[in-house]
Formats: structure tokens, C-alpha cells, sequence
């Protein structure tokens, strides 16, 4: 009941007190921040004995929603359903040539608690394959043939129902070991943390 | 040959001179340097900083690898290689590529995937190195971005036979033999050694070992010819032939695969010289150098016995040259050269039979000028024109002035460059295994215009304009020092420099496949810098001990990470809570396997009656980041020191500690002309497993030498 309140409170305040320390709107209060371990993007199953390639990938995207933090099944893959998706290192959201949803976004640099709201410049981006709006986020080691997430990269997406999403991938291994070994750890999951901001705004503190 | 086309040029360069007599020695006693100026100049009045190392420094370390040797000098470093495969030497903070080594002023060639393996060279009949800091592209072309490493073999003075044999106990054995033969008409030196090495295993429970056993042979000669007028004809050959026994385990994802083999080194060098010296100080050389470097590996796995890796490489090397010297009263020298290089590659590793040739055209100049008597200045300039990547100018101006005998000032400004080498130009390799493709900027337009003929690309990130086009990697550069000598307290060295570089080629992604794999290739995409301070310090402390002392502080950094920290867009991730947070300048610690502080002791001991002899050397290396170090084909592998994920090193990785090693050696010389030496290498026994596999323990090494004199029979003859 108190996030409805306060969320009116924010549309009827809006604008009018935007000057006004005392009763300023919190958006803190009507943002949630979630934190997911280990999302599963197609992991292989084991990996071919004579050439050390990984096997039993099913080529499918793991679905996801912001709003109740939900993994969908297959079957909703063509739906409205979910905003975002993984697959190995390939993130897609739900527009254009992925998916018959609006969710657009873009990657940008800075610090994940820094960010304070939508940057008024950005440039929401649908997919469009072969370019996706989240691209380039990651770094590949080729000695060490470890991949990870590039330090200090924002992804900012507004979802489906036009809420706005501040993400970071943690990491792509499993449970996110301290120092990734490629070859024990097993690759392919997602751990991230994201804010949602319920009430439309895109201010997210 | 084209030896002959060059004639004209030289006539020319000789008419224009003036002729005087021979420049008067009346300076003091000293090491006479050729390396720098490519005339023979005296140490203490070269305007170059340039340090030599002589023989009874190399036999008191007791090495017959040169890495070793190297390793305790002054502003050099011991580093891996990036690909694994051996060490190389870092001078003033550059990477190992941009120093050109070279035997006789003759280039070593063999950068099979980039860098030399400077372990192979024996340091048997190397008579001193010398060591030019500073880009000297401006006499020597490319490789020589940062300096130039000279090793100068032993003239035949007397008729000698010499053997000698060492005992380690890191189970390392070496025998030499050498025999001298001095006549009217000729004189001749011939050599031999054999070294054989059983490996390291810092991890016996692991299959393999992390040093391979090898075995290698060196046989070198040379026979000069003294002719009339002050003309001599001379022959230099060299041979070196290794067998390495690989014996390690593949990893590849979850699966290790073990593999047996072998791999085999063949090289050999030809160098005639024809050398004209005239009563009124002019000089002419007529040389021509070639030299093969080959290698073969071959590995199988060791539960079918079928092959898993395969590679040869041959390269070959020709390089005919005229250089004449002619001097200006007593006041100036006047140097020219002008020569050609014709490089040829065959190697299984670009993917067809094809032999990739290159042809380098070069003349230089240089003047030396002793403008007042205390002022000398070293003006020169050298053109290359390359058939792949065009010309190269690069000029070099060093000067010193003499306040007294004891005090003088040196400065010197100069360009040095690096040419692509042929993987970077050629290379055709495809790792399905790990999902990724590298090419040569020369074959990788073709490549990637097939590939998408056949569908298979997806995206392509540049130009073919831009991905076609390398440069080479070159560098600015100035030094300034004093040098200093108090007739009570020693001699002082203070060195400054710094080097900007640019274009410094990396690998970069050119295309995306449809099965989402990268293709990378080379390009011109990093700037850096590199300067530091170089202090020596050297005291008889009395006529016994000779104390020697020095201090090398470094910094190294890449300019576009400098950039990006100034643009607020370097990040590093916290290994714990994975979070993101922004590195800023202060924090960013410089360039892999660079030590910010590094340093020597050193006490050598010679008795009086000089058949007692020891040293006591001290050599320390500060704290550094690792880059990570791939292991190749039977290379070791090192892990990156990067533990917050930018790839940068900063002050939140994990560095390799600091660490000094300590090493003695005693020797007692006989009147016979036997020599019994002692060594402790490395006495603390220092050691990382993970972060040095190379850096070897503790060690007790046995030296004996013969030395038997044929004087007597000279006389009879």
C-alpha cells in the first residue's frame, strides 16, 4: 500500500516541489533493487572429449522480467511477457528484430550506485539484429579465455510497460569466483544486480 | 649480390674527403666502444649512455647463456615472453622486441612468434657485450628502438687451446673446447660447446615439466686474413643446433590432453668482411651477412601417439653492406654506410607453403664533430625503404661536454623504430578450440572477403582500408646525464631518459563470425611511454675490491589508459562484492612486468698476485604486475596480476613481490693454466611457482678451465 501512496504522491508533486528539499518526493521508495545469482544462458552440458568444444547448448534464450523478477518458459518467448533474455555472452531485450515487445536501451559507462537518474541525453536503442542495444559490455582474455563483464558498464533499459531499469552484470561464471578459472568454472551464468524505478520517473535515488 | 651497385656511392663518399692523420690517443686509457657510433670510439668520450660488460664479468657470473649475463645489468630486466616462449630482455622499460641484439654487429635473427630466445646464445669466445641505451635506428634500422646489445667475439691474439667444463646442480652440464692458431698469413679460432639442460619441475605431480629438457651444440670459427696495406679479409660462421623434449598436459575446458614430442632449432650465420684501412685515417668495409633460422616442432598425444601439433618455420636472412669512415683533420669523423636486407619466411603457420619475402633498402650517415675541445656532438641519420611498409627516417643527435677529465655532460635526442614482423604481417591462424582467428594485416583482407563469400560473417568492425595498413612501431627519445668521477669517493653515473612511443601494434577484433567468434589482426592502436633514472656508482674500494652499486627507477605507462583515467571511463570490479567502482590516476601503477625500483650490489675481489678471484652479487627486483602469459607450445604459463577486471594494472591487483637473489662466486687460477671456479647462484633460494616458473633455486655450480698456452711453438714456426 505505501509505494501506491507514495507514487501518487510523486505524480501529484511532481514538478510543482522539485525545489523543495522538505517535500520532495523520495525515489528511492518507489524503486526496488534485486539482485539475481547465477541465471543460467544456455550453459553446455560437457564438452566433446577429442576437441574440448562445449556440447548440449540448446540455442535457446533464457526469458526474464524486471518487474517481478520471473524467468519465463519457452513458450512466453514470443509473448510481451518478458523484457530482457541471455544466451551465452548475447543479451537481447524484447523489440524490433527479437521480440514483439517496446523494451529499448543502451550501455553507458559510470558506477552503478552513482547513477542517480537516466542521463538526459541517452538514446534508447530497439534491437535490431545484428545490433543489439546491449552490446559491447564485455572483455575477453584470449590467454586466459575468460570472459567477463567490463568493469564500470551501466546497461539502461526502459522495459516493456516503460518502466526504466538500471542494470550491471556481476559476473558469467557460476557463483562468481573470485579469480575465474575458464576452464573449472562453468561459463555461462549470469549474476547482475538491477533498480527499478515502479513509478515511471527516471530517477532511480 | 648488390654489392657492387653500391661502389659509386663510396667513391664518391671517399673523394669528398680530406685526409689527416690518425686522431691522437692521448686520452686516457680506456674501453674502446664500437658498437655506438660504428667506429671505434673511446667509453668515457661517447656521448651515447653505453655500458659494456667484459670477460672476467661473464666469467665470474659463470653463465653460457646470455640471459643470465644480462640479467644483472643495470636497467635490464629478465621478462617472459608474452607467448610463453622464453625470456627476453626489457631495456629501459621496453619491451623485449625493441632492443636489437646482435653478434659482431650482425642482427640475430629468429622472432618465430615475435621475440628472440636469447638463452640460446652461448657466451663461449665472447670476448665483451656492449650495451647502447637509447634509440640507435638512426646506424642499425630497425629493432633497434631502445637500444642495441652487441656481442663481440675474441680475436685470435695468441696460439691457445682452452677447455672447459660446468657441473650444476640444477643438473645442468656444459663443455667447451677452443683452439687458437695465430700465423703470418692467417689466424684462426675455432669452437665447440654442448650444453645440456635435464628441465625443472616445480610440480612433480603434475605431468611434464615446467622447463623442458633440452640439449644444444654450438660451434663457431673465424679465420682472418691479413693482406697488404692494412687490408684484411675476414670469415665469421656460426652453427647452433637444439633439441627440446616437450612433455606437458593441454588443458582445454574440462579435458586435459597430455602430449610428447620434440622440437628442434637450426641456425646458421655466414659473415665475410673485407676491411680496407688507409695511413691517413680512412677506413672501408665490404660485408655481407646471412643467416637461417629454422625451427620443427612436433607433438603427439600420448594416448593414441596421434599428432596434435605440427609447425616449422624457417627464416632467412641476407644482408650485403658498404660502410666507409673518413676523418677531417683531427676535428671530424665522417661515416656512411648503405646496404640492403632481403628476409624471407616459409613456415607452417600462414597457413600455405608460400615463401613471404621482404626487401630492405638503407643507407645512413653520420658526423662526428669535436667542435671545441671539450665539446664532441654525434649527428646522424639513416633511410630505410621497406617493400611492405615503405620508408622510415630516422635521425639521432648526441652530444657531451667535457668540463675536466673527470665531469661531463651528456644529452642526445633520436627516433628509433620497429618494423612489422612477418606474423604480424602473414599470419594464418584459426584456434576452433577456443572459438577465435588471427591474421596478418597483408593477408587478412583476402581471408575475411572468403569467409564471407562462404557466409560466415556476420559483422565486420573496420574498413579494409584501415585493417590493410601497418606502420611500424616507433619512438622518440632523449637521455641526459652526468657522469662524475672523484679521485676519493668513485665514479657517479646519473642517466635520465624518457621514450614516447607510438603505434605499438596490438591485436584488434576486425570481425565478428556467425558463430560468434572473434577475428582478430594486427594495428597500430597504442602509445606509451617509458622513463626512468639510472644511477651507478663505482668505487676501488682497494686495490683488491671494487664495490659496484646501482639503482634503476622505472615508469611505464600506456598513454590511452592514461586518457581514459583522465575521461573518467577506466573502472575496476571489486573481486569480492563484484561491483564496479572508477580508477583514478593515482592508483593506475603502469605497464606489466614493469618494476617501478630495481637495483645491484656487487663486491669483486682480485688478489694481488690475480690468481684469487670472487664476487659477491646482490641483485634486486621491486614489486611488478604480470600480464598474462599464454603457455604456447610447451611454454609456461603465468597467470595476469589483474584482480578487478579492467585488464589494467593497478594498485587493487595482485602484484609479484619484490625480491632479491644473491649469488657468490670464488675461483682459484692456477700457474698452469688451470682455473677452478665455484658458484652459488641464487643462495636464498628464492622462488614463485606461480609467478617466476623460470626463476630457478638455490644452485651450486662447478667451473673448470683450461688454458694451454702454444706459445713456444709459435716460435717455431
Amino acid at each position: 500500500m505505501k509505494p501506491l501512496v507514495l507514487a501518487i504522491a510523486i505524480i501529484i508533486f511532481w514538478g510543482a516541489c522539485n525545489d523543495d528539499n522538505n517535500t520532495a518526493p523520495n525515489p528511492a521508495a518507489t524503486t526496488s533493487s534485486v539482485s539475481i545469482s547465477n541465471l543460467p544462458a544456455d550453459p553446455p552440458t560437457g564438452y566433446d572429449p577429442t576437441n574440448g568444444k562445449p556440447i548440449g547448448e540448446k540455442n535457446q534464450f533464457t526469458y526474464f522480467r524486471f518487474a517481478d523478477s520471473t524467468i519465463l518458459t519457452q513458450a512466453d518467448s514470443a509473448s510481451s511477457k518478458w523484457d530482457i533474455a541471455f544466451k551465452g555472452a548475447t543479451i537481447i531485450l524484447n523489440s524490433g528484430s527479437s521480440g514483439p515487445g517496446t523494451a529499448s536501451g543502451f550501455v553507458m559507462n559510470g558506477v552503478f550506485s552513482d547513477l542517480a537518474e537516466v542521463p538526459a541525453d541517452s538514446t534508447f536503442r530497439k534491437d535490431q539484429a545484428p545490433t543489439y542495444a546491449i552490446s559491447n559490455w564485455t572483455s575477453y582474455e584470449p590467454v586466459s579465455k575468460v570472459l567477463s563483464p567490463t568493469p564500470g558498464k551501466i546497461f539502461v533499459i526502459k522495459t516493456n510497460d516503460n518502466k526504466y531499469v538500471k542494470m550491471e552484470v556481476l559476473c558469467y561464471y557460476k557463483d562468481c569466483p573470485a579469480q575465474v578459472n575458464a576452464f573449472v568454472h562453468a561459463a555461462r551464468y549470469y549474476t547482475f544486480r538491477y533498480t527499478l524505478q515502479k513509478d515511471g520517473s527516471k530517477k532511480f535515488k | 649480390m648488390n654489392c657492387g651497385n653500391l661502389l659509386p656511392f663510396l667513391i664518391l663518399l671517399l673523394s669528398n674527403c680530406l685526409w689527416s692523420q690518425n686522431l691522437s690517443d692521448s686520452l686516457q686509457l680506456n674501453e674502446v666502444i664500437v658498437t655506438a657510433t660504428r667506429t671505434e670510439r673511446l667509453l668515457s668520450s661517447l656521448p651515447m649512455q653505453t655500458q659494456f660488460i667484459k670477460s672476467k664479468e661473464i666469467q665470474q657470473i659463470g653463465s653460457n647463456r646470455l640471459t643470465e649475463v644480462l640479467a644483472e645489468q643495470p636497467g635490464l630486466q629478465l621478462v617472459p615472453q608474452i607467448n610463453g616462449l622464453g625470456t627476453g630482455i626489457q631495456l629501459h622499460g621496453l619491451n623485449a622486441d625493441y632492443t636489437l641484439i646482435m653478434m659482431d654487429g650482425e642482427p640475430v635473427v629468429g622472432r618465430m612468434t615475435g621475440t628472440l630466445e636469447l638463452g640460446r646464445i652461448s657466451m663461449q669466445g665472447i670476448k665483451k657485450i656492449e650495451v647502447v641505451k637509447g634509440p640507435t635506428s638512426s646506424l642499425y634500422g630497425s629493432e633497434a628502438l631502445g637500444g642495441v646489445i652487441n656481442l663481440i667475439s675474441s680475436r685470435p691474439v695468441e696460439k691457445e687451446l682452452k677447455f672447459s667444463a660446468r657441473g650444476s646442480s640444477l643438473s645442468q652440464y656444459y663443455a667447451s673446447a677452443l683452439w687458437n692458431h695465430v700465423a703470418k698469413k692467417y689466424q684462426f679460432s675455432l669452437q665447440a660447446d654442448a650444453f645440456s639442460h635435464s628441465g625443472l619441475d616445480n610440480e612433480p605431480e603434475l605431468y611434464g615439466k615446467t622447463i623442458s629438457p633440452f640439449q644444444n651444440a654450438t660451434l663457431r670459427g673465424k679465420l682472418i686474413i691479413p693482406l697488404k696495406h692494412e687490408s684484411e679479409f675476414s670469415l665469421t660462421a656460426r652453427a647452433f643446433i637444439e633439441k627440446q623434449n616437450s612433455q606437458h598436459q593441454v588443458v582445454q575446458f574440462t579435458d586435459s590432453i597430455q602430449v610428447y614430442g620434440a622440437a628442434y632449432v637450426k641456425e646458421f650465420a655466414v659473415y665475410p668482411q673485407y676491411m680496407k684501412k688507409w695511413k691517413f685515417g680512412t677506413d672501408l668495409f665490404i660485408r655481407c651477412y646471412a643467416t637461417q633460422y629454422q625451427t620443427e616442432t612436433e607433438l603427439f598425444q600420448n594416448k593414441d601417439n596421434q599428432i596434435y601439433y605440427q609447425d616449422q618455420f624457417t627464416q632467412q636472412y641476407l644482408k650485403p653492406e658498404l660502410q666507409s669512415s673518413c676523418r677531417y683533420f683531427k676535428q671530424q669523423v665522417w661515416t656512411a654506410g648503405t646496404g640492403s636486407i632481403l628476409e624471407n619466411v616459409n613456415t607452417s603457420r600462414y597457413g600455405d607453403a608460400n615463401i613471404r619475402s621482404q626487401n630492405t633498402y638503407y643507407a645512413f650517415i653520420q658526423h662526428d664533430w669535436n667542435l671545441f675541445s671539450r665539446l664532441n656532438i654525434v649527428s646522424g641519420l639513416r633511410y630505410d625503404l621497406n617493400t611492405v611498409y615503405g620508408s622510415q627516417l630516422n635521425p639521432k643527435l648526441s652530444s657531451i661536454y667535457r668540463f675536466n677529465p673527470n665531469l661531463s655532460l651528456k644529452a642526445s635526442f633520436g627516433r628509433g623504430f620497429k618494423s612489422p614482423d612477418f606474423r604480424q604481417l602473414y599470419l594464418n591462424f584459426r584456434n576452433n578450440a577456443a572459438g577465435y582467428s588471427v591474421f596478418g594485416t597483408e593477408v587478412v583482407v583476402e581471408q575475411l572477403n572468403t569467409l564471407e563469400k562462404q557466409g560466415l560473417i556476420k559483422e565486420r568492425y573496420m574498413s579494409d582500408q584501415l585493417i590493410q595498413s601497418l606502420d611500424p612501431e616507433s619512438s622518440y627519445a632523449w637521455q641526459a646525464g652526468i657522469d662524475y668521477k672523484h679521485p676519493a669517493l668513485g665514479s657517479f653515473a646519473i642517466h635520465a631518459y624518457r621514450n614516447d612511443l607510438k603505434g605499438l601494434i596490438e591485436t584488434k577484433i576486425v570481425a565478428l563470425t556467425t558463430a560468434q567468434q572473434y577475428i582478430y589482426s594486427y594495428s597500430n592502436i597504442k602509445r606509451a611511454f617509458t622513463q626512468g633514472i639510472e644511477f651507478n656508482y663505482n668505487k676501488d674500494l682497494n686495490p683488491q675490491f671494487h664495490l659496484q652499486l646501482n639503482y634503476h627507477f622505472l615508469l611505464a605507462k600506456d598513454k590511452d589508459v592514461l586518457d581514459k583515467i583522465k575521461n573518467k571511463q577506466l573502472y575496476g570490479r571489486d573481486p569480492v562484492s563484484k561491483e564496479s567502482y572508477l580508477i583514478h590516476s593515482n592508483e593506475y601503477f603502469g605497464l606489466a612486468e614493469r618494476s617501478r625500483h630495481s637495483g645491484s650490489i656487487k663486491i669483486n675481489y682480485e688478489s694481488l698476485q690475480k690468481n684469487w678471484d670472487a664476487s659477491v652479487r646482490y641483485i634486486l627486483r621491486g614489486q611488478y604486475g604480470s600480464a598474462a602469459t599464454a603457455g604456447a607450445v610447451g611454454g609456461t604459463t603465468i597467470p595476469s596480476s589483474d584482480r578487478n577486471g579492467n585488464q589494467v594494472i593497478d594498485n587493487f591487483d595482485q602484484f609479484v613481490s619484490s625480491y632479491g637473489l644473491l649469488h657468490l662466486s670464488l675461483a682459484h687460477s692456477f700457474n698452469n693454466g688451470l682455473r677452478i671456479q665455484g658458484n652459488v647462484e641464487n643462495l636464498f633460494n628464492q622462488r614463485d611457482f606461480v609467478n617466476i616458473p623460470t626463476l630457478t633455486g638455490r644452485a651450486f655450480i662447478v667451473n673448470i678451465q683450461y688454458q694451454l698456452k702454444l706459445k713456444s711453438k709459435l716460435q717455431i714456426n
